[in-house]
């Protein structure tokens, strides 16, 4: 070989390891995060029911070593020992929190040991350090205060537990008591109104639908009455709007009519039961929350004294049965599953929820007319409840960036509200908050509610998905004003 | 005048002697002198007539006057030659593409000098792409455009996208998101044009050889690239509609490094801008065997623009790229063995790239209680992986020349969704992971020279194509399940052309070709070529043909239905049917030192089976891809070209017309809508040819398409895309004959995103309102160096 291939070799060597050498990627250990810590709210009570309550600790992150809190006492007309005691005891105002490495949070429970404590009078814990812990501080709620009584909550934040990306349940969530209840949403198929009128909503988060026909016989009904329907009949149709009830919440814009006290005035109706929760691998990011069909019903609602009389059966059948539903005041309505062919325990009472995430037929313009549209992660208000809703848009640049200058949700004060209008539309909220396709919550919007004790919460959502990126796990964040 | 495949040996050193070419002539004087009291070998040494400079490159061959005494090589810098061992008289004959064939004699060792004159045709370039044989350009019955490597380096080019963006007629579509770009040839889009690389498809996730993302071309072993407008479903199969562009790699043994340094917009540095490094080694290890290995190394780091980079902490939607960055690494081995008159050669190489999608949704991750945020990102890496096997035969069979090559060549796709913690830049789980590969083998047989008789050639060939492929089908919307597809292909074909010399002045050229397909039903196709000659250096070439498009993987095989949606491919699907008409008319004209070339081409396209997804059922909402739609365009360009003293110049125009329906609805929307094209390029020689400047300008005027729209009474409106124009500059240096710097500047006009109104809304999505076009005025640097010269 002669001398210019074997330079040009070690030039072509030098040269690939070059290459290589700046192509490879750092391999340094992870850096570790630091760890926030902070109480979840800025003050909780303790209700009559109850004699304690527990001060949570929120961690950013699991600890890695075994630490130590210093937390300390401030009382407000309240003694130690005489009217409350804590877990872990305190001594001449402070406590100590241990804290094993890998721990999440951390919990100091109040008891409560007086009769009676006076109006006002409260005990505040704070954070005062933080020992044996890598680069941890104390940051935001660094104090708590313990009331002595209820209160509504001064806000906090949570992740609704919509079940993820079949988001198989409606999460009905309290503000003012920190609290979520679930339901599967395939667990109903009809509401009836437990009010002084007779009315009768059809599930929307099935996206059920019903059709009354020209008939008051039941079992003269076949599947040859349907043909076509099932076309008709479908999410995603322009002109299916008129099967399912107004998405607005209200209660004049049935797909059922009033349900009659004269027999012969109620007809027949065709039900769609609409879809559930599909199954089967789902491209990250995106939903399947509407491909297993639940099949069709045929039935046919009266009246008998103060309750409803519900008659239904499959298609075909030439019999069918019968349900009896009363109405309890408690509720906004009382609900009814085909399957279980009895009325099913599905919401809180009526004044124990503001909001529901839930999936949720909709109506909008398909341009070739309004039509029934099925939309994931969607927020209904608690309309019937007496819940009012009003939403704040910040201005944007086209890019989405948040002009300065404006009252944004942290600044947003009790004060700002003196020219918000509440409205009563139980979709204001809606599918408004978010974006299907960034996959983002709106973080120039946020939401008033207010709820029927008078208490306003502010409401900023957060995000619709976790941290695996999937769909289902809306999160949110709230303040009483 | 056919270039060589002969072995080219390496230059004999000893008595290197530096020449300068101002007083060459003087110096081989003196050296006359002082070697031929040294030496009885034999030097020759070529020179131009005129300027009396050494001609490098001159293959030179001969005998010696006993039987089977031959020798080929090829001339130094100093356009020397040695000659050891023959018997005299010698009788040596020259080859150079730009000077004319002389033979001498020579009797005697010592110092010869020939002197050449240059051919009257300077640039007779001979192209290969469904010839029978190698061709003269002049002589084809196809109309060929060439970019030679000359052009490539001429333009800094890096990829197939640097050359063909001031091509008339050649639109491309870049698309930022993807990093793809797709081409469009006489008004068709990348789905009818078929690419090549030595006669074998370009695979493509998309398909084998078409709707190629031409940025992974690589043009660093690319000699030239060859485009034959027209139907030519004949040689090369579906999707070859709107015609070819064959890249011919190189086959020499050449040793060079190279590296090019780019800004990208304004941006430029170590983390910024555009990095390339190249080496190509090329050595004939015996007279016989040549081994080539080539690498490349492209590195775009992509442009930040108003965007904020991989470690933005804010959730402005401005984290990420403009254009996103994307690194390719390209490889590989070619060798060649040649033998009595069998040629055989293999080609590996490999491809890799690399595109990062650094989000620009930023989840702050709040955590109320301390009021702190964890910021995160969902980050995508999507790689690329391509492999060519390529096996060449070319010999004979009797008086039956027969080339055979196949070829295995796959490629997959693989994307992976992460979550990336923005403060540390750590990333923390691998949340999604999908891939999709097409694999394919070719082989084709052409098999030419059955008949005695010297006008008639008649070629018969096969062509044999198996595909496997597995996709997910991914999108957009608001709901979708994944749906994984896997399937296998088997094409047959024949082929057949008859090319028939008439005349002197009058040849023709019918084709057809037979395919079986294991999917659908393929349409037999044909075309008919014929180039006539008329008086005063005008000739005219015309080709008429039937060519097919096959439709894709995703109007095969998509399913996308639930509760909101019934949206599917079809199975029964019936390819695309095209029917297409070039015609070129040609004149030289030839006058006291200089040449003007001139040509007019006009061309119709019409196709017919269009594939669109189109409602089916009203009542449920259902859509379908079916054979539905018609396509038609036609167009014509002027095209001249200047080579006077120093200059070339080249200046185009074209003016193009599409017309559509949409799904049907024809009713105003089936209007033809035009648009037109300019370019003008120059090209400068200065100081002894050692500086060259050159200038390539395109304008593409505003261009008209029909979108859909329910909100318009008609149910579409006319969108437009607004002109613009591409001027790049460049001016190459050559320092001696190893080092050669180029430098230019590209798109001098800044042109980034125009504006266009022609894209509808998505169903989720809005419309966008511009398309990105390039990353604006970008400056390169490129420095090459030779070895072996």
């Amino acid at each position: 070989m002669n001398l210019i291939s074997s330079k040009l070799i070690l030039l072509a060597t030098i040269l690939c390891s070059l290459l290589l050498m700046s192509s490879c990627n750092d391999n340094e250990d992870d850096p570790i995060e630091s760890l926030s810590v902070a109480f979840e709210s800025t003050s909780v009570g303790i209700d009559e029911s109850s004699n304690s309550v527990n001060a949570i600790v929120a961690f950013t992150r699991a600890t890695i070593n075994n630490s130590q809190f210093t937390i300390s006492l401030s009382e407000n007309g309240v003694v130690y020992g005489e009217d409350y005691t804590t877990t872990p005891a305190a001594v001449n105002g402070v406590l100590f929190l241990d804290i094993p490495a890998g721990a999440t949070n951390a919990v100091v429970v109040i008891n409560s040991t007086a009769e009676a404590i006076d109006d006002g009078n409260n005990l505040v814990l704070t954070i005062t350090d933080i020992s044996g812990e890598t680069d941890a501080q104390v940051t935001g709620n660094s104090n708590i205060t313990i009331n002595f009584s209820a209160i509504a909550s001064s806000g906090s934040s949570m992740v609704a537990g919509i079940g993820g990306p079949t988001e198989p349940n409606q999460v009905f969530v309290d503000f003012s008591l920190n609290s979520q209840s679930i339901a599967e949403r395939t667990s109903w198929d009809l509401g009836f109104f437990t009010g002084n009128e007779d009315k009768v909503i059809v599930n929307y988060s099935t996206y059920l639908m019903v059709k009354a026909l020209d008939e008051i016989d039941l079992n003269a009904i076949t599947a040859m009455d349907t043909v076509g329907l099932s076309n008709q009949m479908r999410i995603g149709t322009a002109g299916a709007h008129v099967f399912i009830d107004s998405p607005n919440g209200s209660l004049a814009e049935l797909a059922i009519q009033d349900i009659s006290a004269i027999d012969e005035e109620n007809p027949v109706y065709i039900v769609n039961r609409g879809s559930g929760p599909g199954a089967g691998e789902i491209q990250l990011g995106s939903v399947n929350v509407g491909s297993n069909p639940l099949g069709w019903k045929k039935m046919r609602i009266l009246k008998r004294g103060e309750n409803y009389l519900i008659q239904h059966a499959d298609i075909n059948d030439g019999s069918f049965s019968e349900t009896i539903i009363s109405k309890d005041i408690n509720f906004n309505f009382s609900y009814f599953n085909f399957d279980e062919s009895n009325a099913v325990n599905v919401e809180p009472s009526l004044d124990k929820w503001d909001i529901v995430f839930s999936v949720s037929s909709n109506v909008i313009d398909f341009g070739a007319g309004l039509g029934a549209y099925g939309f994931s992660d969607f927020v209904r208000s608690n309309r019937q409840g007496g819940v009012t809703v009003a939403r704040v848009d910040l201005e944007t640049d086209e890019n989405g960036t948040i002009l300065p200058g404006q009252t944004t949700y942290d600044d947003f004060e009790n004060s700002d509200l003196s020219n918000v209008s509440f409205l009563e539309s139980a979709n204001l909220i809606g599918s408004s908050w978010r974006s299907v396709f960034s996959r983002t919550a709106n973080n120039s919007r946020f939401y008033l509610v207010r709820d029927i004790e008078g208490n306003t919460y502010k409401v900023q959502f957060l995000g619709l998905l976790n941290e695996r990126g999937e769909r289902g796990h809306s999160s949110f964040r709230y303040e009483l004003l | 005048m056919k270039k060589s495949l002969k072995p080219i040996k390496s230059c004999v050193k000893g008595q290197q002697v530096h020449f300068n070419t101002k007083i060459g002539f003087l110096l081989i004087t003196l050296l006359l002198t002082r070697l031929h009291s040294v030496s009885a070998q034999t030097y020759i040494f070529i020179l131009d007539e005129v300027s009396k400079k050494p001609i490098e490159g001159v293959i030179v061959s001969g005998t010696g006057n006993n039987t089977g005494e031959v020798f080929n090589n090829i001339t130094d810098s100093e356009g020397k030659v040695v000659i050891i061992g023959l018997s005299f008289p010698l009788t040596i004959s020259t080859s150079h593409l730009v000077y004319e064939t002389s033979t001498t004699s020579i009797k005697k060792a010592g110092l010869h000098s020939v002197q050449l004159k240059k051919a009257s045709i300077q640039l007779d370039q001979f192209i290969v792409t469904g010839q029978h044989e190698p061709q003269s350009i002049d002589e084809a019955v196809y109309n060929v455009q060439v970019i030679d490597k000359q052009q490539i380096a001429d333009q800094g080019a890096i990829d197939l996208t640097d050359v063909l963006n001031n091509q008339i007629n050649i639109t491309l579509t870049p698309d930022k998101q993807s990093g793809r770009t797709t081409i469009s040839l006489l008004g068709l889009g990348a789905e009818y044009v078929k690419i090549l690389l030595d006669g074998i498809p370009f695979v493509s996730t998309e398909g084998n050889g078409n709707n190629v993302d031409i940025t992974q071309i690589n043009l660093n072993t690319i000699e030239r690239v060859e485009i034959v407008e027209g139907p030519m479903a004949v040689n090369y199969g579906s999707n070859a509609a709107a015609g070819v562009i064959n890249l011919i790699s190189k086959k020499t043994a050449e040793k060079s490094i190279s590296i090019q340094e780019e800004t990208v917009g304004p941006e430029y540095g170590l983390e910024r801008g555009r990095h390339i490094q190249s080496i190509n080694l090329g050595h004939y290890l015996t007279d016989q065997l040549l081994v080539r290995l080539d690498f490349r190394r492209n590195d775009f780091r992509g442009l930040q623009g108003e965007f904020e980079g991989r470690d933005h902490l804010l959730d402005d939607n401005r984290r990420g790229f403009d254009w996103r960055p994307k690194r390719q690494y390209s490889g590989g081995i070619y060798s060649a063995y040649n033998f009595k008159n069998t040629k055989l050669s293999y080609r590996y190489s490999y491809f890799q790239q690399r595109l990062d999608v650094f989000s620009p949704q930023v989840f702050l991750d709040l955590h109320v209680p301390t009021q702190t945020t964890n910021p995160f990102a969902f980050d995508q890496e999507n790689k690329t992986k391509r492999f060519l096997h390529q096996l060449n035969v070319s010999s004979a069979f009797g008086r039956i020349k027969y080339h055979i090559v196949s070829a295995y060549t796959g490629v997959e796709l693989f994307n992976q969704t992460f979550r990336r913690r923005l403060r540390t830049s750590v990333i923390q789980e691998v949340l999604d992971e999908s891939n999709s590969y097409l694999n394919s083998f070719t082989s084709r047989g052409n098999f030419t020279n059955f008949l005695p008789h010297p006008n008639l050639s008649l070629e018969i060939g096969y062509e044999y194509t198996f595909e496997g492929l597995k996709q997910n089908f991914l999108s957009q919307e608001d709901e979708i399940q994944v749906t994984e597809t896997v399937k296998t292909l088997d094409n047959y074909a024949l082929f057949s052309s008859l090319e028939w010399e008439l005349t002197d002045r009058w040849n023709i050229r019918p084709g057809i070709r037979y395919i079986y397909n294991s999917q659908y039903k393929a349409p037999l196709t044909y075309s008919i070529n014929t180039k006539y000659k008329l008086a005063h250096n005008f000739d005219i070439r015309a080709s008429v043909g039937r060519s097919y498009r096959t439709p894709n993987l995703t109007e095969l095989f998509l399913y996308f239905v639930d509760a909101n949606h019934d949206v599917t491919g079809n199975e029964n699907l019936l390819p695309e049917d095209i029917f297409g008409t070039f015609i070129a008319i040609k004149k030289k004209i030839k006058l006291n030192g200089f040449d003007l070339n001139n040509s007019l081409t006009v061309y119709y396209n019409d196709v017919s089976n269009r594939i669109s997804l189109a409602v089916i059922n009203n009542e449920p909402l259902q859509f379908q891809y079916i054979n539905i739609d018609e396509f038609k365009s036609k167009g014509l360009r002027f095209n001249h070209t200047l080579l006077f003293k120093k200059w070339t110049v080249n200046s185009g125009f074209s003016y193009n017309g599409r017309r559509r329906s949409i799904t049907n609805v024809t009713q105003g929307a089936d209007a033809f809508l035009f648009s037109s094209e300019f370019n003008f390029n120059a090209t400068y020689h200065l100081v002894k040819d050692q500086l060259k400047l050159a200038l390539f300008y395109k304008r593409t005027g505003r261009d008209e398409q029909f979108r859909v729209d329910d909100a318009a009474p008609e149910g579409f409106v006319k969108g437009r895309i607004e002109a613009f124009n591409q001027l790049d500059f460049t001016s190459t240096l050559q320092f001696s004959n190893r080092i050669q710097l180029t430098t230019g500047i590209r798109n001098i006009f800044n042109v980034t995103d125009v504006n266009s109104s022609v894209q509808s809304a998505g169903a989720h999505t809005p419309a966008p309102t511009t398309i990105g076009r390039s990353y604006g005025r970008s400056y390169f640097l490129r420095a090459n160096y030779t070895f072996n010269r």
